[in-house]
């Protein structure tokens, strides 16, 4: 990571330079351009995860079908996943080869505002372009702020916390707690897991990465907001946006299994989308999650249909290999069957 | 081996994630190392301690801050009592013999539920001490204590566009008779003839005049490169000379206020720049510094800035940050010694040969491996051994808690003579 953090903070100096020495514009702009970088990632992500939500109606029928055999739905679940050509995890490799840039850029915005000695002599060592030394240490005065160090007002951690709540509130579904009592000793459903992790997750954040806002350089509050809004503008420009999630409503949509939660929240900013796929891995169940891992290199490698003509004929050919592949070729038959 | 990630542990997970990319593990910073006035007692602030030490590693004293800090920055001795600031912008003082707390001072703040309002008044840079005044660099600028009343109130506070890490320079006709320029040849008549005047250096790549009573700017230049390490001054000619992150030893004449040279160099210079009296009439002084590329300069000193470069030499590969040290030893012979992050001290002959022909002092007199990364500043103290023989040690600290302060012998090829543990009593 070492050599991320080197190229992006010579980077973020070069822009310092170039944006007439201002480290809130170097940030702003940073933020946006990295973001930007990373588009194709996180549509990849989110086309994944589309696929998936696609398939949550299918995936409830199989819940219901098989809810007092758990390893029989678990080996369904697989064979569906494996009849559409999706890998439920694919929407996490993305997202994990995200991860490092985002903590790089975190730790770029420390380095670069250099607050203490052992920073600053690292800065040194950072720098991979000659000349730049003129530029070093950035000016970290901006407004009432020292950008090195936390806001005294608490204004940019408010900020943090409120643009944060709102791109949580925008992308997040509203999902109601289940009304279905559990029984003693039932195991919990997945789905609701899923859901419990998705209404922590718009709460919890915004909290989470406000304490951080608090109690670190207000440089990287600024970086927090811009990306934030990054994601609120993206979301916009995507037609997405439902305002009337910040007031806890929704736009009625047909019924849908908790994986459309999943969908939108790939929407999200990158760090949701950590946490979004986390709950994707807490509802999957754990046989599942073992045998679909051994089989991603197999479902990834097929082709996906372009028509819905060529659909359906990739269904009926997906659904031949399966009954021939499929240790129980009656269940296949019933598949085919309710299809 | 699986793990299966509860909603709990995997926020668990995110939260120490995010904890550990920010907060990296090594330490923020490396000891402050000072001695008294004769070199019999040395003086070590790190993290939450100071500690006075005796030249034979018995410690005198312990002093720990607050709970809430830790000390950057190097102490300062000045009849009786130790000055340290901290990472809270707090001042200690403290009594050198007994090691109690004779006061502290505290930037205001207001408590607001769990947090405090007010300036976070980061002190990395030694302070200054100038007739009951005490001149400290902060994180917005530098400020003034009346040092009249006890506790010292704030006299003043110039606000500059970037911190304050290096040690204000107080110019005062009885500063610089007394204490700045003591060895001056008095045949050299120098008459200062101007108003005392604190010049401060910061990170914003500017050098400050200032009215020490007021703070009142008297004159300001830009220096194109940001400054951390400490201002030298060149008593015969008025000069300020400081090393610059743009990679640069500038020369300033404090009457022409302007900069007269500019002496390039291969990394930035962290630590000051020091002069050396050769003895030489025709070249009475010269003047080294360090980089953090790792080199070493002396270049001679002429009326118009800087002279010929005597030598440049490649120590190491990686920052040499302190300022040199250059000390004699007991036969006389003078020394250059300096510290890397490399883990090794490195010293270096500058005796000129019988021949009065310095072709010697490019030898490395001695290198000696320690623990951890000498960054610190260097000092040297007087050692009586059992034997009742007197050697000269060289004091400086490192990261490591075991080597917190090492001693190392000047004169028996940088052995190490003893080192001194970091302790939190």
């Amino acid at each position: 990571m070492s050599i991320i953090i080197d190229a992006f903070s010579t980077f973020m100096i070069i822009l310092y330079g170039a944006l007439g020495e201002s480290v809130v514009l170097a940030i702003v702009v940073f933020t946006v351009l990295v973001r930007l970088a990373l588009m194709p990632l996180t549509l990849r992500s989110q086309r994944s995860m589309k696929r998936m939500q696609e398939l949550s109606p299918k995936l409830r029928e199989l819940q219901e079908k098989y809810k007092d055999d758990r390893q029989r739905l678990a080996q369904e679940q697989m064979n569906l996943y494996k009849e559409q050509g999706i890998n439920p995890f694919a929407g996490c490799l993305p997202v994990l080869v995200q991860l490092p840039i985002i903590f790089s850029m975190w730790r770029v915005i420390i380095a670069t505002l250099a607050s203490t000695p052992q920073q600053l002599l690292d800065l040194q060592n950072r720098l991979l372009v000659g000349g730049l030394d003129h530029l070093v240490p950035m000016k970290n005065t901006f407004l009432w702020l020292n950008l090195s160090l936390p806001d005294p007002y608490f204004i940019l951690p408010i900020l943090v916390v409120i643009t944060s709540y709102v791109q949580q509130k925008l992308v997040m579904p509203v999902t109601p707690k289940s009304t279905k009592p559990r029984k003693a000793g039932e195991p919990p459903d997945p789905s609701e897991q899923a859901q419990q992790i998705t209404r922590q997750m718009t709460t919890f954040m915004p909290l989470m990465v406000g304490f951080f806002a608090l109690n670190y350089a207000s440089g990287l509050s600024i970086y927090f907001i811009v990306s934030n809004i990054f994601g609120i503008v993206q979301y916009v420009a995507m037609g997405k946006a439902d305002w009337r999630r910040l007031i806890g409503r929704e736009t009625p949509k047909p019924e849908t299994a908790p994986a459309e939660g999943l969908a939108l929240a790939a929407d999200a900013s990158l760090e949701e989308q950590v946490v979004a796929q986390a709950s994707a891995a807490v509802a999957a169940p754990k046989k599942a999650q073992r045998e679909l891992r051994h089989g991603i290199s197999v479902v990834t490698l097929k082709p996906e249909p372009a028509t819905s003509k060529s659909k359906a004929s990739a269904s009926h050919d997906r659904a031949t290999k399966s009954q021939k592949s499929t240790s129980k070729p009656k269940v296949a038959t019933d598949k085919s069957k309710k299809r | 081996m699986s793990i299966h990630l509860t909603p709990i542990r995997w926020w668990m997970f995110i939260f120490l994630a995010v904890v550990i990319t920010a907060c990296g593990t090594r330490s923020e910073s490396w000891p402050g190392i000072s001695a008294s006035d004769d070199n019999t007692a040395i003086f070590a602030a790190y993290k939450r301690t100071v500690v006075s030490l005796n030249p034979d590693q018995t410690r005198n004293w312990a002093y720990n801050g607050e709970n809430d800090t830790s000390f950057y920055a190097t102490p300062t001795f000045i009849d009786g009592i130790v000055y340290v600031g901290d990472f809270k912008g707090r001042i200690h003082a403290i009594d050198a013999e007994s090691g109690e707390r004779l006061w502290m001072y505290e930037p205001e703040r207001t408590q607001f539920l769990f947090f405090e309002l007010g300036r976070n008044d980061r002190i990395i840079g030694q302070v200054t001490i100038g007739e009951d005044t005490l001149f400290a660099g902060d994180e917005y600028g530098v400020f003034a204590l009346d040092m009249s009343e006890t506790p010292p109130n704030t006299l003043w506070e110039f606000e500059t566009k970037h911190a304050v890490w290096s040690r204000p320079l107080y110019i005062s006709q009885t500063s610089v008779e007394n204490e700045l320029c003591p060895n001056v040849r008095t045949d050299w008549d120098i008459d200062w003839n101007i108003d005392p005047t604190l010049f401060v250096v910061s990170l914003d790549q500017h050098i400050y005049a200032l009215d020490p009573d007021s703070g009142d700017l008297r004159w300001s230049l830009d220096l194109d490169g940001g400054i951390a390490g400490n201002l030298t001054l060149d008593c015969l000619r008025q000069r300020i000379y400081v090393g610059t992150m743009n990679q640069q030893v500038l020369a300033i004449d404090i009457k022409q206020q302007k900069v007269i040279d500019r002496f390039e160099t291969e990394g930035w210079v962290w630590g000051g720049p020091v002069i050396y009296e050769t003895g030489d009439p025709d070249d009475p002084y010269r003047i080294y510094f360090s980089d953090l590329a790792g080199y070493v300069y002396e270049v001679s000193l002429t009326e118009d800035g800087f002279g010929e470069r005597a030598f440049k030499r490649r120590l190491s590969n990686e920052p040499l940050r302190a300022t040199p040290l250059i000390v004699e030893t007991l036969d006389g012979e003078s020394v250059l010694v300096v510290g890397s992050e490399d883990q090794r001290v490195y010293a270096i002959n500058l005796t000129p040969s019988p021949s009065g022909v310095a072709d010697n002092r490019e030898d490395l007199r001695w290198v000696r491996e320690i623990d951890g990364r000498a960054l610190a500043n260097l000092t040297w103290v007087d050692h009586q051994t059992e034997e009742g023989e007197i050697e000269r040690l060289i004091i400086t600290g490192t990261d490591s808690d075991n080597q917190m302060v090492v001693a190392l012998r000047l004169e028996d090829g940088g052995r190490v003579e003893w080192a001194y543990k970091y302790e939190n009593d």
